[in-house]
């Protein structure tokens, strides 16, 4: 019987201790969590991404639809280039490397359907919006960014051609570390929301294999 | 020959007359139309104005010649631009620019982009839409349609969707017509480029056509030069006119050192063999008639001339000045009061005029104008010295008396040394001996020479500007390149129709990585036969239903316009804010349309060439790849005409000395020619077309030594003038070889040692017996 009252103890206390080892970590997390961030540049700081992969939701609500455009993807980043893939409802792929865009396209060749990559010689920056929300690397030449709440930084384009295509660009983080959201106003209030949810802080040899242009 | 039975002062009275004449001439011309000076390095050669193709290219190099770049930067985008508002401000002041731009309005935003089509907008396919509608594809329709609606902060969909649903207009402007996207606009407007942590405002200078002319160059650039500064603050330029005022400042430097020692020298030299100060004056006046008589032959037969001309002008007074030599070693043992004082040595400078008159006049067959331009300056200039030598000298003996009772012991000592040199060489078989020499020479020649047809290496650039154009290149990243296509067509819309056939063509290119990528107006105007293809295509497409996932995604029911009468024509286009920024790619000259395709990133010029070249009505413009295979023709072309005036000589010679006399006094210089080559190619490791235009003065002045020699015989007064005239002209083309322009440096190297040798071999001529002349 007391060999089973000290195993009870035993057990208890050594739930005790997880218990308050989960506290503990709880106290850590809270430490670096958005919420402790009092200054736009510690969430532009938080925001920065060298290497990863995340999922992505996306939805278009455009002022003359009733229901919003969804899409879903994954982007990967690695050394400040983003890959960014949509896989539904229709698959395509776009890089951006060296602020150069390429997108996939698929060619018939005699051997089959071989899969290339076209430059995208574009006329809005998207290559500077789509950096910037997906690496976080906000490059105050291009953006005037201000503080908007603790979990939120808003950025205005500077550089006109974008200017006239987007009117704000939001970042915040979210309650949960790996969370990020972007919400995109254009010119026409149209608004463009994105979630992405970090899978992964490390990138396979693939993974980095995709980042190159045959 | 009347003139030889004329008094010194009826003499005298006729130079003055024709002097006056061609003085008045002079004086006409430049009132009436004064010759312009320019430093164009691209126009080489001579105008093809029967050429329809070369005229558009003309047209479209001009135009490329009159914008100059200007990058204004700093770490501080706001500081850049306040630098570059100051600098626009202060170069639109300036006299002879037509416009400074930093702001550009003309490039247009997606919705001017969108109103340059305001009306059209369903019958415009882009090559992959229409592809996806031609095979019938729903998926890749919708494929196409969903990228669109998906992309990240665009607007062309939320623009467009109202005017064409099918999302065929939003999917024909999802692109961009800058060739590269490194530069920005910035909130103000200005056009600026990030490099290594500056910010670059660009700025553009437009020019009128001229501003190539030395003089409007020089004026716009001092100009420029006088706009103050601002401290901290990088300015990098390059455009034509900088080229131009580099090229006329180190001409001119040039001109003034090359010719003013050079002219020293032969002054010095003069001075110690006729121990006069007349001499000096006479001859110093002689080289300025002589000069006077080049720029009147230029002002009659050309509006404009290269500066390289007025360096090459230089050469003038070494030949000029042999007429000189010539007539006072005569005169220094003639007495004054003799009635034609010049009559021994008379024919022999007629004939020594026409051998060289002849030889530069051959320069005219090629079409280069640089060459045209030496060749009338030279003849000109030669035939003004002649005309001073032969009518005004006799007066100025007459009163000036360049008699003397002994010559310099120099020339005769040389003569007896050079006498005895040639002896010890020469046996009793001469000819088979210069002929083995000019053989093995040619031998030599074909073996170690490289020859090099490169334009660029003509000219050498200071290397500030170097500096600064690929500092521009840097900065402003892929630029297209210079080569390009010209399309010709009798209407706008056969050459559209011609040149949407090329676009597979072109489109494969930049697949095998040829080209980087390519500007064509086709690829933005479609011709009306297309359009109707295209907007055929869209209604088919609707009524089979190719829309219905877009239109169950937008929750509305696609529509396509029928188009059967409007349709867009370049007249329209062109006007619109893009068409503006494509109007360059066009061109209408006399009554045919020219279209021009721009290239970008060239990986593989001669596999772009040879593609290119079985097009129909298009031409493949490699400006320096045409200039290069245009000039080894001219070489050769130049190597024939070396080869005609050879024989020509041959055949007056033996007229006039018999065939042997004939065949050395003629391979003389051209074995001097072969030797001198192989130097140049020794020294320079490629030589090029200048080297082979220095065998014509080789030439020319070799059969000069050749006729005073087979005239005279290996007299000491030959050895003298021979003497004077080699030093004189190694002078001038010795100084030419210092030169810093490679063209002229060559040109100046190969007579230098051509002359040197014709000098020591000519009296060769005196060793063979038979035939006229005298022989010692």
């Amino acid at each position: 019987m007391n060999r089973f009252l000290i195993a009870l103890i035993t057990i208890y206390f050594s739930c005790l201790s997880n218990v308050f080892a989960q506290d503990v970590a709880v106290v850590d997390t809270e430490q670096v969590k958005p919420s402790s961030v009092q200054n736009k540049t510690k969430v532009i700081d938080a925001f920065k991404t060298e290497q990863g992969i995340a999922s992505f939701t996306q939805e278009k609500h455009f002022s003359f639809l009733s229901t919003p455009i969804k899409s879903t993807g994954v982007i990967k980043i690695n050394q400040g280039n983003v890959l960014w893939q949509v896989n539904t409802p229709v698959f395509s792929k776009l890089l951006i490397i060296d602020n150069q865009v390429w997108q996939q396209a698929q060619i018939k060749t005699q051997y089959g359907i071989d899969e290339i990559y076209n430059k995208v010689a574009t006329h809005a920056s998207i290559e500077t919006l789509i950096n910037t929300i997906f690496t976080g690397n906000i490059d105050e030449e291009q953006w005037d960014a201000s503080y908007k709440n603790e979990h939120c930084v808003a950025l205005k384009p500077k550089d006109t051609v974008l200017s006239k295509a987007i009117l704000t660009l939001e970042l915040c983080l979210d309650e949960i570390a790996t969370i990020r959201h972007v919400e995109i106003t254009d010119a026409q209030k149209n608004i463009t929301k994105i979630q992405l949810t970090q899978t992964s802080t490390t990138l396979s040899e693939n993974d980095v294999n995709e980042f190159i242009i045959q | 020959m009347m003139l030889t039975n004329l008094s010194s002062n009826k003499k005298l009275l006729i130079w003055c007359a024709q002097c006056l004449i061609f003085i008045f001439t002079l004086l006409f011309l430049l009132v009436t139309e004064p010759i312009k000076i320019n430093a164009n390095l691209t126009s080489l050669f001579t105008k093809q104005t029967d050429n329809s193709w070369y005229a558009a290219q003309q047209k479209i190099n001009a135009g490329a010649n009159t914008k100059q770049i200007y990058l204004i930067g700093h770490k501080e985008l706001l500081t850049a631009s306040q630098a570059a508002e100051a600098f626009i401000k202060q170069a639109n002041n300036i006299s002879g620019v037509d416009g400074v731009v930093g702001k550009l309005s003309i490039i247009p935003d997606q919705t001017t982009m969108i109103n340059s089509y305001q009306g059209f907008e369903h019958q415009l396919l882009s090559p992959e839409f229409r592809q996806s509608l031609v095979d019938n594809d729903k998926n890749r329709t919708f494929q196409l349609q969903f990228e669109l609606i998906n992309q990240i902060g665009d607007q062309l969909v939320a623009n467009t969707l109202q005017i064409n649903p099918t999302l065929s207009f939003a999917n024909y402007l999802n692109r961009s017509p800058f060739p590269q996207n490194k530069i920005v606009l910035s909130n103000d407007g200005y056009l600026t480029i990030s490099h290594e942590k500056l910010t670059y405002v660009l700025v553009t200078l437009n020019t009128p056509e001229g501003a190539l002319n030395v003089n409007v160059a020089k004026s716009i650039v001092a100009q420029l030069n006088e706009i103050k500064k601002q401290e901290g603050i990088e300015y990098i330029r390059t455009g034509g006119i900088f080229y131009s005022d580099d090229a006329s400042r180190t001409a001119q430097t040039e001109m003034q050192w090359l010719g003013g020692l050079s002219m020293l020298a032969t002054l010095l030299l003069i001075y110690l063999s006729y121990r006069r100060i007349s001499a000096v004056i006479t001859t110093l006046m002689l080289i300025s008639i002589s000069g006077l008589y080049g720029i009147i032959g230029l002002n009659i037969f050309f509006v404009e001339v290269n500066i390289l001309t007025m360096v090459f002008a230089v050469t003038l007074v070494g030949i000029a000045v042999d007429y000189s030599f010539h007539s006072f070693t005569e005169l220094q043992y003639v007495n004054p009061k003799k009635r034609s004082p010049l009559s021994t040595i008379r024919i022999s400078l007629l004939l020594s005029f026409t051998t060289t008159a002849l030889g530069y006049a051959l320069l005219v067959v090629v079409p280069i104008d640089l060459f045209k331009q030496i060749a009338v300056f030279t003849i000109f200039g030669l035939f003004g010295a002649l005309v001073t030598v032969l009518l005004l000298y006799p007066a100025l003996h007459h009163k000036l008396d360049f008699s003397r009772t002994k010559s310099p012991v120099l020339y005769k000592q040389c003569n007896l040394l050079h006498k005895r040199l040639l002896d010890r060489l020469m046996g009793k078989s001469v000819i088979p001996l210069v002929v083995c020499c000019v053989f093995a020479g040619f031998i030599a020649d074909m073996l170690f020479i490289d020859f090099s047809d490169n334009p660029k290496t003509f000219y050498q650039v200071s290397s500030a500007l170097k500096e600064n154009e690929t500092q521009v290149k840097k900065v402003l990243g892929q630029k297209f390149d210079n080569q390009y296509l010209l399309i010709k067509g009798q209407t706008p819309q056969a050459l559209l129709e011609q040149e949407e056939l090329l676009l597979p063509t072109l489109n494969q290119l930049i697949d095998d990585n040829v080209v980087g990528s390519y500007q064509a107006i086709s690829n933005w105007l479609p011709s009306i036969k297309q359009q109707k293809m295209n907007n055929s295509l869209l209604v088919n497409a609707n009524k089979n239903g190719q829309f219905s996932q877009l239109s169950a995604l937008l929750g509305t029911q696609v529509t396509v316009k029928q188009v059967t009468d409007d349709f867009l024509t370049p007249d329209i286009w062109l006007t619109s804010p893009l068409g503006k920024m494509f109007k360059h790619l066009w061109l209408e000259d006399e009554g045919t349309v020219y279209s021009v395709i721009r290239f970008s990133g060239i990986n593989d010029v001669t596999t772009l060439s040879n593609r290119l070249a079985s097009l129909e009505q298009s031409v493949f413009v490699d400006t320096l790849a045409d200039a290069e295979r245009d000039l080894s023709r001219f070489r050769q072309v130049m190597l024939i005409v070396f080869a005609i005036a050879f024989v020509a000589a041959f055949f007056v010679f033996t007229i006039r000395y018999g065939w042997k006399k004939a065949l050395v006094g003629v391979l003389v210089p051209v074995m001097a020619f072969s030797i001198a080559m192989l130097v140049s190619g020794l020294i320079q490791t490629t030589v090029n077309l200048f080297n082979v235009a220095a065998g014509l003065v080789i030439l020319a002045l070799g059969l000069d030594y050749s006729v005073f020699y087979a005239e005279h015989g290996f007299a000491e007064s030959i050895t003298q003038t021979t003497l004077m005239s080699a030093c004189s002209s190694i002078f001038v083309f010795a100084m030419l070889g210092f030169s810093s322009t490679p063209a002229v440096a060559s040109f100046g190297q190969t007579v230098f040692v051509g002359i040197v040798i014709t000098f020591l071999c000519s009296p060769i001529i005196t060793y063979i017996s038979e035939g006229k002349g005298r022989n010692d």
